[in-house]
């Protein structure tokens, strides 16, 4: 396996709220003040880090439109032999009585398969706009960093493209260390996230609920051959068993606890990071010590 | 009549499940015929919630598909790599790798490929399974291999499902996070959608996003507002977007140190603490659901949701 020279540390988790995003987000400012640090927002579909960071859409910068191809189909040069409508994996092509084949828009994953199947050349490619990256340089208290942010369109259904969209961006301004906040779940929206990492945070919380969704995350992680760490977030609200077993099934460290917290809520509501706002509590200097560590290993 | 109730947040972990399984088991006392379907099922939960005590049956999905490089006669001329727009084809030593968890199985490198070393197979894509709760109502749920995509079908196979084999039953569906596939699989078609907010920017911020999904499906919500004390300034920016936009509020429930607390020990809440704080809200949230349902007709005519159709944004080539 060959390692980039730019370093990728993604948090991710399984379950929703887990606290993916302030891990992240904290974890990022953290590690700026010793790195030049990227922070890639992959939760297109509920893209939420701008906010704990203080900033509204309107403060988002440098917009770019993530573009998938749509077929056309050139009637004068068809053949109808239906190959299009056959090659595609959606359905997205239907053949009309007429035979001609006739695409529905919203089902189109725009992988090309029909244009490159089409004997006759007789399928142009255009596009849609499925979403949006941004790309926002930022200071907060002493510290910057510069935020990438995906955001999928309400209304459409793919997230993948937007979230593979947001990653090469990152990657294409990333100089030193991109740290990137995944959607929840496990499907292959977080997998092209986790892809190509050098350490995965997996940031969860002390009930069977967690570890469940936990272990579907660490599977993906294994299966990549991605080194994985957890941070057990709200710790104090349950023995952590459930978790437990599934750190020893993986062999996964437990790198950081972090107790049920009225400071990290209240950051949380005043949209006030932890670590610049009020670096003196037991809370900041965990993330400052996660921080050390993560950039020791690297 | 088929009654379909989503729960949907946008934002993970502000209460769907806890509000989706105490609705159910309240809702299962009243009405003969309940189904609940969790549909978050890339992270499912309610199985552990609701205590599934014997799986009945189960249907096994295999739309999936996936590519496997044949390398005797991968000549490493990189096509697949260009074509491939999920990027889960790299050229490792000269020859062309895919990367299980990233490939939709959408063939574009089979056809590009020159030597014919490309070829698709078929794989389980999910099961979708019916489990017998301990309150009697069946729940429908599925069970994903790691890093799959189709979300959106297995959603939809297991509200198929539910309509074929429990014909006019009411319908509980617990929705994924996000605004996606899973999440629109969930929501068309159905009658009302349950939103579930925190006081919090995040969650405001993807409450609009879920109700801008629900307008496009012409789908009248109503809203459950869940730790509605932790933040009474935010809570009240809320309820102003809630009365602009027509969502009737059903229930403020209380934050509740219980409610973490009753995590460990996955059951609905209401059962663990019929006396807790946030329990009278979560009560009345679902005594007002009931009350919809009741009045169906009525309610809809007075809650008529028209359609704010989403137009894409296409470049012609």
């Amino acid at each position: 396996m060959e390692f980039p020279v730019v370093k990728k540390v993604v948090v991710t988790g399984g379950k929703g709220g887990t606290g993916k995003s302030v891990v992240a987000v904290n974890l990022a400012l953290a590690l700026a003040k010793v790195r030049d640090v990227i922070l890639a927002d992959e939760d297109v579909e509920a893209p939420n880090d701008h906010i704990l960071m203080g900033l509204d859409y309107g403060d988002l910068r440098e917009r770019e439109e993530v573009r998938v191809a749509l077929p056309f189909i050139d009637v004068s040069k068809c053949v109808k032999c239906g190959l299009c409508s056959r090659v595609c994996s959606e359905s997205a092509i239907v053949i009309t009585s007429e035979g001609l084949p006739l695409v529905i828009p919203r089902l189109c994953s725009g992988c090309k398969a029909c244009i490159y199947a089409c004997p006759t050349k007789a399928i142009n490619e255009g596009k849609r706009v499925i979403g949006y990256t941004y790309l926002t340089p930022l200071n907060i208290g002493d510290v910057g960093l510069t935020l990438v942010t995906g955001v999928l369109i309400e209304g459409e259904e793919r997230s993948y493209p937007v979230v593979i969209a947001t990653d090469e961006r990152a990657k294409k301004y990333a100089k030193d260390l991109l740290i990137v906040d995944t959607a929840p779940g496990s499907s292959i929206t977080v997998a092209a996230s986790i892809n190509e990492a050098n350490l995965v945070i997996a940031v969860t919380e002390p009930t069977p609920l967690g570890a469940h969704n936990l272990e579907l995350v660490l599977e993906i992680a294994s299966g990549l051959g991605i080194e994985y760490w957890i941070v057990l977030n709200r710790s104090s609200i349950a023995p952590s068993k459930p978790i437990k077993k599934v750190l020893d099934k993986y062999k996964a460290k437990l790198a950081l606890k972090i107790p049920y917290s009225m400071n990290i809520l209240e950051s949380y509501i005043k949209r006030e990071p932890i670590v610049v706002y009020k670096p003196e509590t037991n809370e900041a200097r965990a993330f400052f010590s996660l921080a050390n560590e993560i950039n020791e290993v690297l | 009549m088929v009654f379909e109730v989503v729960v949907a947040s946008g934002k993970g972990g502000v209460g769907k499940s806890t509000i989706a399984s105490s609705l159910a088991v309240i809702m299962g006392k009243e009405l003969s015929n309940l189904v609940v379907i969790d549909a978050d099922v890339d992270a499912p939960n309610l199985h552990l919630m609701l205590n599934v005590r014997e799986w009945v049956d189960e249907l096994v999905i295999r739309s999936a598909r996936v590519a496997k490089v044949n390398a005797d006669k991968c000549v490493g001329c990189g096509l697949c790599e260009n074509a491939c727009t999920n990027r889960a084809i790299k050229l490792v030593s000269g020859k062309c790798v895919i990367n299980k968890y990233l490939c939709e199985g959408c063939g574009a490198c089979v056809l590009v490929c020159p030597k014919k070393a490309i070829e698709l197979y078929e794989v389980i894509s999910g099961i979708v399974k019916v489990g017998l709760t301990e309150f009697g109502f069946p729940l429908i749920t599925a069970s994903l291999p790691p890093g799959r995509a189709n979300t959106g079908k297995i959603v939809t196979e297991e509200r198929n499902l539910a309509r074929e084999r429990f014909k006019g039953f009411t319908i509980v569906t617990d929705a994924a996070a996000g605004i996606g596939c899973q999440v629109i699989a969930s929501l068309v078609g159905a009658d009302l959608a349950l939103l579930v907010a925190e006081p919090t920017p995040t969650s405001f911020n993807d409450l609009k996003r879920i109700h801008r999904l629900t307008k496009h499906f012409g789908i009248p919500s109503v809203l459950a507002i869940n730790k509605y004390d932790l933040d009474q300034y935010m809570t009240d920016k809320i309820l102003k977007f809630a009365e602009e936009e027509g969502i009737g509020v059903l229930a403020l429930i209380p934050y509740d140190s219980n409610i973490p607390l009753s995590m460990a020990r996955p059951t609905p809440f209401i059962i663990q603490y019929p006396e807790s704080k946030a329990t009278g809200g979560l009560i009345k949230l679902c005594t007002e659901i009931l009350k919809i349902l009741r009045n169906w007709d009525s309610w809809r005519r007075e809650h008529r949701v028209k359609p704010i159709p989403y137009i894409p944004k296409v470049i012609k080539p």
